[in-house]
């Protein structure tokens, strides 16, 4: 520490002054602008080019404020998208053999593509998902080695702990489809979060429990939004009906296979001969009745639910039908509004095209046919876009739509009202039927006679939901015809469905008045005790025809209604869409989790410092040591298996790739981050300030992080060069990149079969690769060298 | 020590314990049951349900989780038996959904397939950086030490798979050599013969896949020589009068060759996911492929073998590694 004689300089310009005298990181640093410009100009200026239609088409839809999905990009300058099959394998610098004047700088592939514009767009992606991921395993790094490096000595307190752990077995429970203990201890773990978030409070640590709270509702009401919008749509409503099925029919699934393994342990000691000689059926223990019993009873109830779900998308249909109507009118008064436009355009449009006519028959007449084909191209553009203005077509679409949505809006109007009383009682019951349901299945007892009483009871059920269901068709066919045009109504009739009342309504009566001895034989199935065999049988038929459907409905309807066209519009269904993304999620569950832990820990200060509290504070493991298994944790599974793994789940996108390579890669920055800070804090400057009485926050914000931040720089740039790498192989086996993405590794990868014909294919991404990669590691050794002077020549 | 190794073991355990939590979750709870992917679609519906009750489809997943760890351990336990030359007959309990082989005897089998290869390759690595990376820091600022950092820093920007692609064009294209697969293909070769083509086969990609490694290496074992070189000591012998190979070899190359030490940690499980892309290229039928493979057709118990033995690997090489080092470096405490 000699000072005095030596004129002080600022540290930051040395460092620059070290930086700029290293020519190679100069020179990578010019390159990684010019990449970065590169990867910028490339979402703009490369896309699929719009045709002379497709231009016509975004004209109209700027004019009336549509949104369109040609996938063409406007501005494109080269495509890197459209086939071309006459111009494949062209060699760099080759021109066109399809459009005159069109020059392949770098070649085109086997398909045909520009290989420059593939290079330019693929630039946009490769980079992106170097910087992202970057960001995202620095940033885990940083904060992990930062709390393990500058709390790393504290221990955690006995609470704290507790909830963590807590919180991880809330986590496995509710995997393992332990719901009970789960719930139980999620409960328990957040009175213990709450205590100590009260603790943190008398503490007067407010501002991070505010935070937290306010985080908190943030993500409460974020999935109560979502639910809100999925129940509350008529497209959102069945799929809890689906859902239910689907869990009912599993259930069914479970009892059926333990049944049927105490069925079959019976049948393998001899004693489930189901009938004698005689062709009698032979005593059988009480539990193979009742659990027979039970399984017909769920088998009924499941039944009942599908029928519950179907009424729900057909009630759903009607609902939209009126929607659409209204839609329809609106966009036919939206419409209406631009006939004006429509007609200066469209008369422009018609001049235009007349004086194209002219100059085509000139040219004709002169013998320049050329010429004259591309006046006449020029000119069925003109009419084209002169015909797609035509206000008298406009006139007769809006008339059209709006009369159309008249019809379907009176249509669902007169449906829904008319249907309004029915569904309530016939929601009621089918709601009933299932309440009865399971009554009766808790009754039973396992004595064959009282299962026949069950299974009398049950039918009883099933025809009176079935008068129900009967009586509900009748309504709706009413409501249908009601709803029809008059020249239509006079055919329909609704016989059909009249009868089938009739008829259900006679065989419940027939039920009712028989004495039970009657009933045995005709009208109630006696109840048959199926075989471990036909057990196996009927569960393989309840999975395929239940499980698996309902299933995958729900699945699939979800992600209809997250995309769903018809959804444009209305304001909350585009917040739909960015709360219902899974990025949406991911982030607001990190900003928890990580709200959660400040509190957590300004809890534990709060109780040190309270002697009421501290002794409840039984120091346990240090935070470093927390945090450092936790690291070498992740370091100890192979990284390539865990990203392949999964990469594996989700669908191919890029964008996921660049998450994994992201949340894979922060240990080396954790390490070394907290090693930076565990010498840091140990130096004078920060012993100085925590004598003055300085706060933790402000030694970290102020002291600590200016002084690591070189370090992180440096690796950060060195992560950027091996992102780019590990995305490149990733691509390069074929997984990574979606099918219409095109990164650098894609491109190479797929050049790999040509390589001796077109080894250009090959050459030019690895090269753009190695580039790339170089500069990025020069870059970052020369911020090492210029940051750590002590290192220079190495 | 043996305390120090017994809680190393203790603690590997317990990391072990987590890590067979985390593969098993990842793959099993994955969108898409991977159960599902050994069902044929042929079978009647009452077949694929004794099918299901096979393998456990509708167990809960903690049951899943001891079933399939049960069954792996005991599979283990046998074929660490037959390595040793116990070779009582088992019944293996682990069978992979789409091959419906035996998981562990496979992963024994195609380990001894890559095992040369990554053998070779990391011998090639030390072989080539160390007297580099030596003479580099000796020479430093020279031409050739210009000439080797240059080197060195395109061969790491090297996308490597890129360079074995062009290389692999070049050899068998140009110059008509084989050098796809472990062994010539087509031909039956005998006794020496064997052993040269054998070699060939494997000498040729290992070379290709030590460019990336050896290249980190030399910069890594250049960085370290020159901090020894800068150290008080080095500076106290040459002042002694000692010439200067004494100086060098002697005194600095020791503790710079401690790399070489910690470098041991990576070889282990570089077995498994070292290879992947090179065993690609090369059409070595290795453990990496095979796991890569199993990976997309969701071949649960292949993947998650293959996690828990990798992490088991990774933990045994650092501490055989740790141990080496406090023996090769007397300053190193295990603690």
């Amino acid at each position: 520490m000699s000072t005095g004689t030596r004129k002080p300089t600022s540290p930051l310009r040395d460092a620059l002054r070290i930086f700029f005298r290293n020519k190679p990181a100069v020179i990578a640093a010019i390159m990684i602008m010019l990449l970065a410009f590169m990867a910028i100009s490339g979402s703009y200026y490369t896309g699929k080019e719009p045709d002379s239609s497709d231009l016509i088409r975004l004209e109209e839809a700027k004019l009336l404020g549509d949104e369109v999905k040609l996938g063409v990009n406007p501005d494109a300058k080269l495509d890197p998208i459209t086939t071309n099959l006459k111009d494949t394998f062209l060699p760099p610098g080759s021109d066109s053999k399809e459009t005159p004047g069109k020059t392949y700088y770098l070649g085109s592939d086997h398909l045909g593509r520009d290989v420059l514009a593939r290079l330019w767009a693929g630039s946009t992606i490769s980079l992106t998902i170097g910087f992202l991921a970057v960001g995202i395993s620095v940033l885990l790094g940083i904060s992990l080695g930062g709390i393990a490096g500058f709390f790393g000595r504290s221990r955690v307190g006995l609470p704290v702990l507790a909830t963590l752990l807590l919180a991880v077995t809330v986590g496995i429970c509710f995997a393992a489809e332990f719901t009970t203990a789960g719930w139980l201890l999620s409960i328990l773990s957040a009175g213990l979060f709450i205590g100590q978030a009260i603790v943190a409070l008398t503490g007067g640590r407010w501002r991070s429990v505010v935070v937290w709270a306010v985080v908190c509702a943030l993500f409460l009401g974020m999935l109560a939004f979502n639910s809100g919008v999925e129940s509350n749509t008529p497209e959102g409503r069945p799929i809890e009906h689906a859902a239910a099925v689907h869990d009912h029919a599993y259930d069914l699934l479970l009892e059926l296979r333990d049944f049927g393994n105490e069925v079959k342990q019976l049948e393998l000691e001899g004693k489930a001969e189901l009938k004698d000689a005689a062709g009698k059926v032979t005593e059988q223990p009480d539990w193979r009745w009742q659990g027979q019993t039970t399984i017909e009873v769920k088998t009924s109830a499941v039944k009942w639910l599908v029928t519950r779900y179907n009424l729900e998308l057909q009630f759903r249909d009607f609902e939209v039908r009126k929607r659409l109507g209204v839609e329809q009118q609106q966009r036919a008064d939206h419409l209406a509004e631009f006939e004006d436009e429509y007609r200066q355009r469209s008369e422009a449009s018609k001049t235009e095209a007349e004086a194209l006519r002219k100059q085509q028959s000139e040219a004709s007449g002169r013998g320049e046919r050329e010429e004259a084909r591309e006046f006449s191209e020029l000119a069925a553009n003109a009419e084209a876009r002169a015909a797609t203005f035509d206000p008298e077509a406009l006139k007769k679409r809006v008339e059209s739509t709006r009369k159309e949505g008249e019809e379907n809006e009176k249509a669902g109007e007169t449906i829904l009202s008319a249907l309004s009383e029915p569904i309530e009682a016939y929601r009621a019951a089918l709601d009933a039927a299932q309440e009865q349901f399971k009554e009766a299945a808790e009754r039973d007892s396992g004595d064959p006679d009282k299962s026949w009483a069950t299974l009398r009871q049950l039918r009883e059920i099933e025809l009176d939901a079935a008068i129900a269901q009967a009586t509900w068709n009748l309504a709706v066919k009413k409501a249908q015809i009601a709803a029809m045009p008059e020249a239509e109504k006079a055919a329909a009739e609704s016989t059909a469905e009249e009868k089938a009342l009739e008829d259900a309504t006679a065989a419940r009566k027939t039920f009712g008045d028989a004495k039970p001895e009657q009933l045995k034989d005709a009208e109630v199935k006696p109840l048959t005790l199926l075989s471990s065999n036909a057990l196996v049988d009927r569960r393989g038929k309840v999975r395929k025809a239940l499980v698996d459907r309902y299933g995958a409905e729900t699945k699939t309807r979800r992600t209809a209604l997250y995309s769903a066209d018809m959804l444009n519009g209305e304001a909350r269904y585009g917040l739909y869409k960015v709360t219902r993304h899974f990025l949406a999620y991911l982030v607001m569950l990190v900003l928890l989790v990580s709200v959660s832990l400040v509190v957590l820990a300004e809890g534990q200060a709060g109780a040190v410092e309270n002697p009421l509290f501290s002794k409840f504070y039984l120091p346990t493991i240090s935070v470093d040591d927390l945090v450092m298994r936790f690291t070498e944790i992740m370091m100890t599974i192979p990284v390539i298996f865990l990203i392949l793994a999964v990469l594996a789940m989700f669908e191919k996108d890029v964008y996921i790739t660049m998450g994994v390579i992201g949340l894979t890669s922060w240990m080396g920055t954790t390490r070394f981050v907290r090693a930076e800070i565990l010498s840091l804090r140990e130096q004078d400057f920060v012993q100085a300030a925590k004598a003055l009485g300085v706060s933790d926050f402000r030694i970290i914000w102020r002291h600590l992080v200016p002084n690591a931040i070189s370090p992180v720089l440096v690796s950060a740039s060195i992560g950027v060069a091996g992102a780019v790498l590990a995305e490149s192989t990733l691509s390069f086996l074929g997984i990574g990149a979606g099918p219409d993405q095109s990164t650098w590794g894609k491109i190479l990868s797929e050049g790999r079969e040509f390589i001796n014909d077109a080894a250009w294919l090959t050459w030019i991404p690895g090269i753009a690769i190695l580039i790339t990669v170089l500069s990025f590691n020069l870059l970052g050794e020369g911020l090492r060298e210029a940051f750590n002077p002590k290192l220079r020549g190495r | 020590m043996v305390s120090y190794i017994i809680r190393r073991l203790l603690q590997m355990g317990l990391t072990l314990f987590v890590v067979s939590i985390l593969s098993f979750l990842i793959v099993a709870l994955s969108p898409g049951d991977p159960y599902a992917s050994q069902l044929d679609p042929k079978k009647s519906d009452a077949d694929k349900e004794r099918q299901r009750d096979a393998v456990g489809y509708d167990d809960p997943v903690v049951q899943k989780y001891l079933t399939f760890y049960g069954d792996f351990f005991n599979d283990l336990s046998a074929v660490v038996a037959k390595a040793f030359g116990g070779g009582e007959d088992h019944e293996w309990k682990l069978n992979s959904f789409t091959a419906k082989e035996p998981v562990l005897p496979t992963m024994w089998r195609k380990m001894l397939v890559t095992l040369p290869l990554v053998l070779v390759t990391t011998l090639v690595v030390w072989t080539l950086s160390f007297p580099i990376g030596v003479y580099s820091a000796l020479r430093r600022n020279s031409l050739q030490d210009r000439a080797i950092t240059v080197l060195a820093y395109a061969l790491i920007a090297f996308p490597g798979f890129w360079i074995s692609l062009l290389l692999v064009s070049f050899l068998t294209n140009s110059l008509k050599l084989p050098v796809v697969s472990p062994e010539t293909l087509g031909v039956q070769l005998d006794g020496p013969r064997w052993f040269f083509d054998a070699t060939w086969h494997v000498a040729v990609p290992a070379i290709i896949a030590s460019l990336t490694g050896a290249a980190v290496l030399t910069r890594y074992v250049k960085g370290q020589m020159l901090e020894v070189m800068d150290q008080d000591y080095i500076r106290t012998a040459k002042a002694k009068g000692l010439d200067a190979d004494t100086v060098y070899y002697k005194h600095a190359l020791r503790p710079a060759s401690l790399p070489f030490v910690t470098m041991l940690a990576g070889l282990l499980p570089s077995l498994f996911g070292g290879s992947v892309v090179f065993e690609a290229i090369f059409s070595w039928p290795g453990l990496g492929r095979w796991v890569f493979e199993a990976v997309f057709s969701r071949d649960l118990y292949i993947v998650v073998s293959s996690l828990f033995i990798g992490s088991a690997l990774t933990l045994i090489g650092i501490l055989i590694s740790d141990i080496l080092l406090s023996v090769a470096d007397p300053r190193v405490r295990l603690s």
